[in-house]
């Protein structure tokens, strides 16, 4: 029982595996798309809306089948056989970081919420000893607030005067 | 087709303040980013492709190309300093560059590098200057018909030639296809394949795709592997030190001399490599390493040799000018970078295409004076400030990693100053790190992305002329029978031959 839960994780880690993977994904975005009544719709020079989108989901589709089949279906890519079942917490915690500097960065401004996401991000990833961090954090916030004003580009001030 | 007038209003927008601080600011980080391990020029050049907005056309090429001339040269500091190359396409400079830096001669091999990559970069735009027009002279004769299978035998080279695992590579440009198609058909802008959401209306926008792409992907990946760290970061930055303290040897007139014939391996072999759609500057860096190998045995490159990091440095910048002659001949960019040059282009107003040179002759002449004026500015800042940059690479990356997130996502808002670009961005990272891990490459995503309206212009046109009558919109003349033919025998020869498993591994036989 162990072996064959051993093999089925191993085979979808193969090529082959995540080749199967991406052509339901891409085998659903395309009937989604055949189905759709604005891909059937012909324009006045006789061209149906949806042929090239349907066109680059029937590539997609047939380039994921080529990937099941070919000769290096049963290898398995280097950042994929390094690859943890954690590392998509760890993706989604740094974008969902990266998301709320941005949202906070609308509500309190980007010289308030920068200094916070920059200091938390290296202390996270083990950036020691931290008065350094956080120097690092407040000086590049203001260069990087300083620069993007100097060249007319406006970041969100927030409540802040400036 | 040559027009003085344009040339002379092209030089007054090149030589003001304004344009030549751009481009020294461009060098600048440039090499100071390509110094960095895990930065590339098309990371680089996506981070700052936002700034454009803020300059006029001269100023945002002066910026761009300054960036990525910079960050071609900066990947060998990092290179010969650490046998950490800054990115892929100084990876042949590690073999002798390290070598001489374990030696204590690590200011010869920067020197050596500096100027192997100024010369043939130098030689490779004169180069485009006079092969571009030409180019596009021919173009100007092609109908919509043999414009659409060009652009198909351009994305079928990208994806048979980027990477080892050909469908894997048109599995990309597949992707890039889709999501050109996400908004307003090109010709009617009738609305189509938005999910139903009023926001994909205007469809997915250049700025942050690319830097999803090319910028947050990797951050994302590195940041994950900074979660493991390893150490050896010390190790380095004590030799460095040793390498580069005051009184080690420097380089020669005579030794410039004596490296002039690798050099000019790497001119012509870069120039070629580089008009070439998705061969890049990491295959001509290794392929001219290994003929300059073969062809000079007393040279003991591989051992320590300047030799052998000017050949493997002449070959990867040589690649920089001519990379840019499809996108001006053709309107099709050749690799990533041009892409990116190509939407900075597009985002003012000036679509890249064989009629570039008629209706924007001085941008056509702005931008061949900034790639000579780019080497001058490269050769500069390389001389005085190489050595510093040598230390940046020791920048620790739990610094770096959220600094250029922080970036990447004011620089998505910054564009269009609507927070919907930032989701989309960060979704478009996730996409690219999934790519990363999973060997597919990103440069046929993008540059199809960039050139699905395009075709699908140029086809519909076809079918108008030809009154709706397919085999004759598709097949009306023997140049698209050629070149259709061509796109389907190189998709036979890579699936036959495996031409992109050879040419990603070309080189590393050779050490």
């Amino acid at each position: 029982m162990k072996s064959v839960v051993w093999g089925m994780r191993h085979w979808l880690k193969t090529n082959q595996g995540i080749g199967v993977a991406l052509c339901l994904l891409s085998g659903s975005l395309l009937l989604y798309l055949y189905l759709a009544p604005w891909a059937s719709r012909e324009m006045r020079d006789g061209f149906t809306l949806g042929f090239f989108p349907i066109l680059g989901t029937t590539a997609m589709l047939a380039c994921a089948l080529v990937i099941v089949v070919d000769v290096y279906r049963n290898d398995v890519e280097g950042g994929v056989e390094l690859g943890r079942p954690s590392d998509i917490l760890i993706v989604v915690a740094f974008l969902a970081a990266c998301y709320v500097f941005f949202l906070a960065s609308l509500e309190i401004g980007f010289l308030l919420a920068a200094p916070v996401f920059l200091f938390a991000s290296m202390q996270w990833l083990g950036l020691r000893p931290w008065p350094l961090a956080a120097g690092v954090a407040v000086a590049m916030s203001i260069l990087i607030y300083a620069g993007f004003t100097a060249l007319g580009i406006q970041l969100p001030s927030g409540p802040l005067p400036f | 087709m040559f027009q003085p007038d344009a040339l002379i209003e092209a030089l007054s927008l090149v030589f003001t303040v304004q344009t030549l601080m751009w481009l020294v600011f461009g060098v600048a980080v440039g090499v100071g980013l390509g110094a960095i391990p895990g930065l590339t020029a098309s990371t680089s050049v996506a981070l700052m492709l936002p700034l454009t907005f803020a300059l006029d056309t001269a100023g945002a090429l002066g910026l761009l190309i300054g960036l990525y001339k910079g960050a071609v040269f900066g990947g060998s500091i990092s290179a010969i300093s650490f046998a950490t190359p800054g990115a892929p396409d100084s990876a042949a400079t590690v073999y002798d560059g390290y070598a001489l830096t374990r030696q204590g001669k690590g200011r010869k091999a920067i020197l050596a590098s500096l100027y192997s990559s100024t010369t043939a970069d130098t030689l490779s735009d004169i180069l485009v200057i006079f092969v571009a027009p030409a180019m596009a002279i021919i173009a100007l004769n092609f109908g919509p018909t043999e414009r659409f299978w060009l652009m198909v035998l351009a994305i079928t080279l990208l994806g048979a030639l980027s990477g080892k695992h050909l469908a894997k590579g048109m599995l990309s440009a597949a992707i890039g296809l889709y999501l050109g198609t996400i908004g307003q058909d090109p010709v009617g802008n009738v609305s189509r394949n938005t999910f139903g959401q009023s926001w994909l209306q205007d469809g997915i926008h250049l700025v942050p795709l690319v830097i999803g792409i090319f910028a947050m992907s990797r951050m994302l990946e590195q940041g994950l592997d900074l979660t493991r760290r390893s150490p050896g970061v010390q190790y380095a930055a004590e030799m460095v030190r040793g390498a580069f303290a005051k009184g080690t040897s420097t380089l020669s007139f005579r030794e410039y001399r004596s490296i002039l014939p690798q050099i000019g391996i790497g001119f012509g072999v870069g120039s070629i490599v580089g008009m070439l759609p998705g061969l890049g500057a990491t295959v001509a860096s290794f392929l001219t390493y290994g003929l300059a190998k073969r062809f000079f045995p007393s040279k003991r490159i591989g051992e320590g040799s300047i030799h052998g990091v000017a050949a493997a440095e002449a070959g990867n910048n040589a690649t920089v000018g001519p990379t840019l002659v499809p996108l001006l001949a053709f309107g099709i960019p050749g690799s990533a970078t041009a892409a990116l040059i190509g939407g900075a282009l597009i985002l003012q107003g000036v679509t890249p295409s064989p009629r570039m040179f008629e209706l924007y002759p001085e941008v056509v002449y702005s931008l061949f004076a900034i790639l000579i004026l780019g080497n001058v500015v490269n050769l500069g800042v390389g001389r005085f400030f190489g050595f510093f940059y040598a230390r940046l690479g020791q920048l620790p990356p739990q610094m770096l990693v959220p600094l250029i997130m922080l970036m990447a996502v004011i620089g998505a808002y910054a564009a269009r100053n609507d927070p919907y670009d930032v989701l989309m961005m960060l979704g478009l990272g996730c996409l690219g790190f999934c790519m990363r891990r999973f060997g597919v490459p990103e440069a046929p995503l993008v540059i199809t992305f960039l050139v699905a309206p395009l075709m699908e212009q140029n086809m519909r046109r076809a079918l108008l002329i030809n009154r709706g009558d397919w085999a004759d919109a598709l097949f009306g003349s023997p140049l698209a029978i050629g070149l259709f033919g061509l796109a389907v025998l190189m998709v036979v020869l890579s699936l036959k031959m495996n031409v992109g498993d050879r040419l990603a591994s070309v080189g590393r036989e050779s050490k």
